[in-house]
């Protein structure tokens, strides 16, 4: 019993550290806001980038915390983080992205295998890719300048299997304007 | 007796040796040599196959496994096999018989002469040995004028000792595909190239086959190189509180045609490619007139037993000439055996990069009662759960099929995919396993989870719980931000409440790990000895 207990709070130690470092890291955004609120200079955008700060780091961090620990000693568990191959931003690959312009892509049909399984709209998030950097994007809105995107999924209890949808993706100028700058990809991560 | 259950004896032999040695850098050459098979939870993967088969044997089989000696013998005699059959044992069975016989060769030669030498190993013939290596070596060309008059009938004798010459030694699979490519790369190589191509098994992580170049003749009598390449990956993931085997296989062949694969990849034509796949027998459609539905009973020697499972799946053609099977748990698994509790994964084909070939990726989460993650990654390695990607969809479409009266089933796209519907799915499995904290398993009483399981399980629903709670929550807040109500309060208020619950989170997990995992005070747990066990 006491073997175990020793384990259990040196595990439940090991998690506390990643809980502090959220714990800290969300202090750190919430203290930035309040400042820039203090300043009058907090608006919908700032708010937005606190929020995802927080989700963000958050939803890396738990995934971490599950991918890491491993199911007996030597198994190499599988990280419930799951990543699609790259989509262009522009329905022309080869034509370079407007640098001044951000664009949103969101998906307008649930990922789903065929199977009447749809996954739930929070399993979902994007990252912007630009070479070999990668930018976690959980609201979908992606930086200036981004050239692709791919799509992010906890695939923490789905089953395997190659799941597809529709994406919209459209400059964020252009969505209070008309329908004819988004652009649609038919998506595809496999799990 | 079927060569695939001997074939599963010879990968058994290492475990078996993994067991008995008292010497533990012989165990630790059987961990180089199959990584991930000797650690607390992995060890002793084949007994429990073993005690899978007897539980599950049919009445008038014998379910005893065979001896090393005799699963060698059957092995050779197979590969042999008369002329004009077709091989009982194809290139991906040769190149994991010749890793095999390479591993055991070079564990024998490592433990010789010591002592508590394991028995298994002394007491082989060493002439098994060669003539397995025989099976995988290319038939060399016969002097046209024998001068010295050396006798022509034993050069294939004289190729399977240079085989096994360039192979002994080799302690550890990341030696394995350097010196496979450097005989794959010479002008006669000694290993037949289709053989040269397979990875070897590996329990856990990622495992390459050498790049494998064949020279062919097409039917206008033109030659053309043909490249292959592929991997293999074996990792552990949990669905539902289920430890499963994850594995992935990715495959490509150019040229080669798609069309070919097209022709042959349903799975009602399994059992015409594969021996390991018995029986695949058609079940119509399902209820919602799009999946079709096959009862797949698969083996080592069916004469002994069989898995059945009944899966549905739908074929569907996607942009860029891409194909995908998803496949799962038939809704109604009637003929079912139920030994296996997750079943779900895809195949995709799609053409290679230069648009002459073709490249096959497949998935398969699987997990069988009773049997470990470690236990079901060799199994599906060494039988053929994962042919299917491993160049059975190559070979298939080129070779004559086993039975020629059962035909093959074309490809057609299923009759439309389900449409979306509001809301989701209720489960996110299919299966029937519940979420309780504890697992039953045929004959025993309840057994408690690991400690790492309920570790895992928990700290993901917290991470989802608190996903969740952020979610709506934040929503709530920018509800008010938009109504020009949001106050500095607000937000203090809201940061605490999320803050306060992440650090809670820990103690939580604690307490439910205290409750599960210990035993009556004074003794050692469950946790700290079970197979699969986690400990830091």
């Amino acid at each position: 019993m006491t073997g175990s207990l020793n384990k259990s709070v040196l595990l439940a130690d090991y998690f506390v550290g990643i809980w502090v470092r959220m714990l800290r890291r969300n202090g750190a955004v919430a203290e930035d806001a309040f400042r820039k609120m203090a300043n009058g200079e907090y608006g919908i955008d700032d708010y937005m980038k606190s929020v995802t700060q927080v989700v963000d780091g958050n939803l890396l961090d738990g995934i971490e915390v599950a991918g890491t620990l491993v199911a007996g000693p030597g198994f190499k568990v599988a990280s419930n983080v799951r990543r699609s191959a790259p989509y262009s931003v522009n329905s022309d690959p080869t034509a370079s992205p407007d640098p001044n312009w951000q664009y949103r892509v969101r998906l307008t049909s649930r990922l789903t295998r065929g199977f009447g399984d749809e996954l739930p709209d929070a399993r979902v998030s994007f990252e912007s890719v630009q070479g070999n950097e990668a930018k976690h994007c959980p609201t979908g809105i992606l930086p200036a300048g981004a050239r692709q995107f791919r799509l992010v999924v906890d695939r923490t209890d789905l089953q395997s299997g190659s799941y597809t949808a529709t994406a919209e993706v459209i400059p964020i100028a252009a969505e209070l304007a008309d329908d004819s700058k988004k652009q649609t990809r038919n998506v595809t991560i496999e799990l | 007796m079927a060569a695939l259950h001997s074939l599963l004896a010879m990968y058994g032999a290492f475990d078996q040796v993994a067991r008995l040695t008292p010497h533990q850098d012989v165990r630790e050459m059987v961990e180089h040599l199959l990584p991930g098979t000797t650690g607390e939870g992995q060890i002793g993967w084949y007994e429990q196959i073993q005690d899978f088969v007897r539980r599950n044997a049919t009445s008038e089989a014998h379910p005893e496994p065979p001896s090393l000696d005799a699963a060698m013998r059957e092995l050779i005699a197979s590969g042999q096999g008369a002329a004009g059959d077709r091989p009982e044992l194809n290139a991906r069975h040769l190149g994991r018989l010749i890793y095999a016989a390479t591993g055991l060769l070079s564990l024998r030669d490592r433990q010789h002469g010591r002592p508590d030498a394991v028995p298994l190993l002394e007491q082989l013939d060493m002439q098994l040995f060669t003539d397995i290596f025989a099976l995988g070596a290319t038939i060399p060309d016969l002097p046209a004028d024998d001068e010295e008059g050396a006798n022509p009938s034993s050069a294939p004798d004289t190729q399977a000792v240079q085989v096994q010459e360039m192979l002994r030694g080799i302690s550890g699979v990341e030696e394995w595909a350097p010196r496979i490519t450097q005989d794959a790369r010479a002008v006669q190589p000694l290993i037949k190239p289709d053989v040269a191509a397979v990875p070897p098994i590996t329990a856990i992580g990622e495992s390459v086959g050498p790049p494998v170049s064949v020279t062919k003749t097409a039917a206008n009598g033109q030659s053309f190189i043909e490249d292959t390449l592929g991997k293999v990956t074996a990792e552990v993931i949990e669905i539902d509180g289920v430890l499963c085997a994850l594995l992935t296989t990715e495959f490509s062949r150019t040229p080669f045609n798609i069309n070919r694969v097209k022709g042959i990849v349903d799975p009602l034509n399994w059992d015409n490619c594969n021996r390991f796949f018995a029986q695949m027998t058609g079940q119509g459609f399902g209820p919602d007139g799009c999946c079709s539905q096959v009862l797949e009973e698969v083996s080592t020697d069916k004469d002994v037993y069989t898995i059945k499972t009944a899966l549905k799946y739908l074929k569907d053609e996607r942009p860029n000439d891409h194909f995908v099977i998803n496949y799962d748990f038939a809704d109604d698994r009637t003929g079912d055996s139920r030994q296996v509790q997750v079943d779900s994964g895809y195949i995709l084909f799609c053409p290679t990069e230069d648009g002459q070939g073709t490249r096959v990726l497949t998935s398969k989460m699987v997990a069988i009662d009773g049997l470990s993650p470690t236990a079901v990654t060799i199994y599906a390695h060494t039988m053929g759960w994962l042919a299917i990607g491993e160049m059975m969809m190559f070979d298939c479409a080129t070779g004559p099929a086993y039975n020629v009266l059962d035909p093959i089933i074309p490809w057609s796209e299923s009759p439309g995919r389900r449409p979306g519907n509001a809301g989701q799915r209720a489960s996110t499995t299919s299966t029937t396993s519940t979420t309780s904290t504890t697992s039953t398993t045929a004959g025993s009483g309840p057994v408690v989870q690991p400690v790492s399981q309920i570790l895992v399980k928990e700290a993901t629903r917290a991470v989802a719980d608190y996903i969740d709670t952020a979610s709506s929550e934040t929503a709530v807040v920018a509800n008010k931000w938009l109504d020009g109500e949001l106050s500095v309060e607000d937000m203090l208020k809201h940061t605490r409440k999320l803050g306060g619950r992440l650090a809670s989170e820990p103690f939580r997990i604690l307490d439910r790990i205290l409750k599960n995992a210990a035993g009556r005070p004074g003794e050692g747990t469950p946790a700290d000895s079970a197979g699969g066990g986690g400990s830091v």
